[in-house]
């Protein structure tokens, strides 16, 4: 058995969602600006009568997998029968450099096939047989159909994703081809949507597809001056990406939802649903306890896996300072806090946890912050620490992008949400930024 | 409602002091026994270090099964996962592997320059083409390495530079580490034999390294620019060495910027000045090129290089007798360089002074026999001063080290000419016209030679000379003097015009003297071009 410390450097790793109704879950809706996705995404599917298509989007390792996969559990109790996947990493479908709207298609397609094994898949294998030639031709694989078992037959479609992933070089030829298909592909794929539903169990009356990691889609032209895949995906093809008959949660970059496409966004699907940092700092300021506290809970929920009951703050951690400098040092982001712990656990021998480990880590962190910001952005990191607003442009989006500038939403008294940036906590000690914000 | 309290008294804010290189290997050690699942973490060091840190780790984690991977040149197929499998196939009981050298896949890449050291504001423009096929592979197989390898610590060693180029290339990746440990090169080891290249060798072959070469060279430099306790005066010189990279790259602007940062760290440091004044050399910034040249001479008046580019700027600005006092320092310092003699020939031949030009050549010559410059200037020294054969003989030296020089061989017929070897005078413009069409002098030459015995020859050349620059007066006033010769008079009269208009001061006594004129001396429109009242005839 390995040792204390030893257990809880590993249960602090950054790697896994958590699953629904693990013990490790706190619950922060109300220190991340009342930011719910069972009521926000959830209640809209349940309540609404006709099919619904939104957004969900947040700073990268800040949640939104658990959130999705909670929200998975929440609707399966809520009579729907839900369809999760991962479209990128996790033998997912699509490369993240380079995706466009068929690869979607051809995902949801996939998985959808493989999930309602009890729908009839004829439409959507026939659709399949009349490409087959111009594929082959292409990609040079073998994909058969006849002669097979069904079965056998739905598994050639994840040999063409995985050949569209696979072959960089093939992967422009073979979306040439099925480009112009992909409405048939639609259509079709509604016809075997609307077999499933008829065929779903007794206690199901209703179909979701959640489509996570979209947002680790890197913004490329396909060509030079074209418009970027993001526009071409989430504006340009909107109407196919709302077309599949079922409710939808696409997950979508951080970067789009700030861009000056946000309002052309807004109007195509609504308002995205926005996963926020945890407060743990006021808009003025101020440590904010109940968000100090439930980073704190992060920690312990997941400590206590190993070492149930021990006192984080005395057993874990020297003090509850060095405990609370950790908290805040993080700016309310979880994967960050797990980051911070495990390098402070790398400067301890023995537990508990000395202020100098902790001040170790953030030194660290706080340096590849500094390395992260280029030349000509500090004035503009300077300029959020004093107004807490962004403008919608480029320099802006790749600062939420890399988490240097972070977003909070906290509901006020009068029922009102008050959104705002800051800067990562980590930055304000950066030398360039102090010059910066002294500049100002 | 808040509590102040909870703020904690101690100063988180402040930087403490870097861990020792041990305080950071134990560190390390710890998190390479801990992992017990699938982990990542980062080490940055040199490849010298990360080799010792790999012998040690093993033989402190012997219970751990290792092993390295240890990349010399680009990861096969840009696929690191597919490496790692295969090594892992071979070996599965492996719980630690090593990784190093995956800085080969990269220098091919331009984008890896514009991340980690261009300050030019295109970054913002990413448009993401080029990003190395090895960051798409580690993004996105970011989960697969994880279900695939789940025993496996996998420990990147890497320079400090792909450190910066993760964390915005594969952020996802990078993202899931579990830690980031630094060991720079230790202060003490400032005669580290790499870095003793750097600091004591002139790279100036950086102009004939292929691109990705260059890109390695520039990486290192920063890596070692950007280590804690450099000495400021080696942070001077890697920047200036950085400088001259980028010349190499024809990116004058960056290039500027590193000898600017140089100067601010070390104001006295003369070399950087002096670059700095090439630099501008380049972009045409007259002023702030002599201006620099001047504060690297305050500084070091010793190096004779400044003062040849200082009066090698004045000579190109047109500033011949102060560029002379310039040369003069330079050769006086060094009298064995054969391009302060060349230089100051050439501001002396503009200023008229022949002989002294003469015998600015023949030292730069005494020195370098092979100096093509040299032998051409010569050739024009010598026309000037009338030694047409020397001056064939110069020019043929020159043809011999660069048999293709047109404008040698433009000049070469001039000579000819002048001897009267027309045959000969044509051969050699013809040859020049061979080898660029382009070329009015040559055209004009051969025209000037086509004249007495040719006219119509002539008039066909000088038109094509005409047809490639309508500037030149000579070349208008001597189709003038063909067109008269054949009686054309409309003709040589509006020629004459062009001429006129291009440079009345000097055409005006030629043409009232003009044998070829003769006939037209009672015209009314040819006095009246002479005294600047005609019309142009810009058309007939």
């Amino acid at each position: 058995m390995a040792d204390l410390i030893t257990q809880i450097y590993n249960v602090v790793d950054p790697f896994e969602p958590l699953q629904p109704g693990d013990p490790a879950y706190v619950d922060c809706r109300d220190v991340r600006g009342d930011a719910d996705v069972l009521r926000d995404l959830g209640r809209e599917i349940v309540r609404s009568q006709r099919k619904t298509c939104q957004l969900f989007v947040g700073h990268r390792g800040g949640g939104k997998s658990t959130e999705l996969l909670r929200l998975k559990a929440y609707l399966e109790t809520q009579g729907c029968f839900v369809v999760y996947f991962a479209a990128i990493g996790d033998s997912g479908d699509m490369d993240q450099e380079d995706v466009q709207y068929a690869d979607i298609l051809l995902a949801c397609t996939r998985h959808l096939l493989e999930d309602l094994r009890q729908a009839d898949p004829k439409p959507v294998l026939n659709w399949l047989r009349d490409r087959l030639q111009s594929l082959q031709a292409i990609a040079q694989m073998e994909i058969r159909l006849d002669g097979l078992p069904i079965e056998g037959q739905i598994t050639q479609f994840a040999k063409l994703t995985t050949a569209i992933r696979a072959v960089p070089s093939q992967r422009q030829e073979i979306r040439k081809q099925l480009d112009p298909h992909t409405v048939t592909l639609l259509s079709a794929l509604n016809e075997f949507i609307a077999d499933a539903r008829r065929k779903l169990p007794a206690d199901k009356d209703r179909l979701v597809v959640l489509v996570d990691n979209l947002d680790r889609i890197v913004p490329s032209p396909a060509m030079p001056n074209e418009r970027i895949n993001l526009d071409e995906i989430y504006l340009d093809r909107s109407d196919q990406l709302r077309g599949l008959d079922c409710h939808l949660v696409y997950t979508v970059p951080i970067s789009m939802v700030y861009s000056n496409r946000a309002a052309e966004l807004t109007n195509t699907y609504g308002d995205p649903t926005i996963l926020p940092m945890i407060m743990v700092r006021t808009l003025d300021g101020q440590v904010y306890p109940p968000g100090l506290e439930r980073m704190k809970a992060v920690l312990a929920q997941r400590v206590w896996q190993v070492a149930p009951d021990i006192h984080l703050e005395t057993a874990v951690f020297e003090t509850v300072e060095v405990l609370n400098a950790l908290c805040l040092a993080s700016g309310g982001h979880v994967r960050e806090l797990l980051l911070l712990t495990q390098e402070a656990i790398n400067y301890t021998d023995q537990l508990p946890i000395a202020a100098r480990a902790v001040q170790r880590a953030l030194s660290r962190l706080r340096d590849s912050y500094r390395r992260t910001v280029q030349t000509g952005q500090w004035s503009l990191l300077a300029a959020v620490a004093q107004t807490h607003r962004i403008a919608n442009n480029d320099a802006h989006r790749d600062l939420l992008f890399r988490r240097c500038v972070l977003e909070y939403r906290q509901v006020q008294p009068n029922g009102m949400e008050q959104c705002w940036y800051d800067v990562h906590p980590l930055i304000r000690a950066i030398p360039e930024f102090r010059e910066a914000l002294e500049a100002l | 409602m808040t509590e102040p309290i909870l703020e904690p008294d101690f100063d988180w804010e402040a930087e403490p002091a870097p861990p020792s290189f041990e305080e950071e290997y134990q560190a390390l050690r710890r998190a390479v026994r801990r992992a017990q699942g699938f982990g990542l973490l980062f080490v940055q060091c040199s490849p010298a270090i990360g080799h010792d840190l790999i012998h040690r780790l093993q033989s402190d984690l012997s219970d751990k099964p290792a092993d390295v991977i240890s990349f010399t040149t680009t990861v096969p197929g840009n696929n690191l996962f597919r490496a790692v499998r295969q090594r892992l196939d071979e070996h599965p009981d492996l719980r630690i592997l090593f990784i190093q050298g995956l800085e080969y896949s990269l220098f091919a890449y331009e984008d890896i320059q514009r991340l980690s050291g261009w300050t030019s504001a295109e970054i913002y423009s990413c448009s993401w083409q080029g990003v190395p096929p090895l960051m798409q592979n580690l993004n996105w197989l970011r989960e697969d390495f994880r279900d695939n390898f789940p025993q496996v610590c996998l420990v990147f060693l890497v320079p400090r530079f792909l450190v910066d180029y993760l964390v915005h290339r594969a952020p996802d990746f990078f993202d899931w580490r579990s830690g980031l440990f630094e060991f720079p090169n230790p202060v003490t080891t400032a005669d580290h034999p790499s870095r003793q290249v750097w600091l004591a060798e002139h790279y100036e072959q950086y102009g004939t390294m292929p691109a990705a070469e260059r890109r390695r060279h520039l990486l290192e430099l920063q890596d070692l620019l950007a280590e804690p306790g450099q000495p400021v005066a080696n942070q001077g010189r890697l920047l200036v060495e950085l400088g001259k990279i980028f010349m190499a790259d024809h990116n004058y602007a960056e290039a500027i910027a590193r000898y600017e940062q140089a100067i601010v760290l070390v104001p006295d440091y003369s070399e950087a000045w002096y670059r700095l004044g090439i630099a501008h050399a380049h972009l045409g910034n007259y002023e702030a090129e002599i201006a620099s040249y001047d504060q690297a001479l305050m500084l070091n008046p010793q190096d004779a290089s400044v003062w040849n580019s200082r009066g090698y700027a004045l000579f190109e600005s047109g500033h011949s007798a102060a560029a002379i006092a310039d040369f003069d320092r330079a050769i006086a310092l060094n009298p064995h360089n054969d391009k302060f003699w060349s230089n100051r020939g050439a501001a002396l031949g503009t200023l008229g002074q022949f002989q002294d030009a003469m015998r600015a050549y023949e030292a730069a010559l005494a020195i370098n026999p092979n100096n093509y410059n040299v032998w051409f200037d010569q050739g024009v020294t010598l026309f000037y001063l009338g030694r047409y054969e020397e001056a064939i003989a110069s020019y043929e030296r020159a043809l011999a080290i660069n048999p293709e020089d047109y404008e040698a061989l433009t000049n070469r017929g001039a000579a000819l000419w002048q001897l009267d070897r027309l045959e000969q005078a044509i051969a050699s413009c013809d040859q020049a016209i061979a080898l660029n069409p382009d070329y009015d002098e040559a055209w004009a030459t051969r025209a000037h030679v086509l004249a007495d015995s040719s006219p119509e020859a002539a008039i066909a050349s000088y038109e094509q000379a005409l047809a490639i620059n309508p500037e030149n007066p000579e070349v208008w006033y001597g189709q003038a003097c063909c067109y008269a010769q054949q009686g054309l008079m409309d003709l040589a009269l509006d020629r004459l015009s062009h001429a006129l208009h291009l440079d009345r001061d000097r055409y005006a006594p030629l043409a009232q003297s003009e044998k070829d004129f003769q006939p037209l001396q009672q015209h009314p429109q040819f006095q009246a071009l002479l005294a600047g009242r005609g019309q142009p005839l810009l058309e007939s």
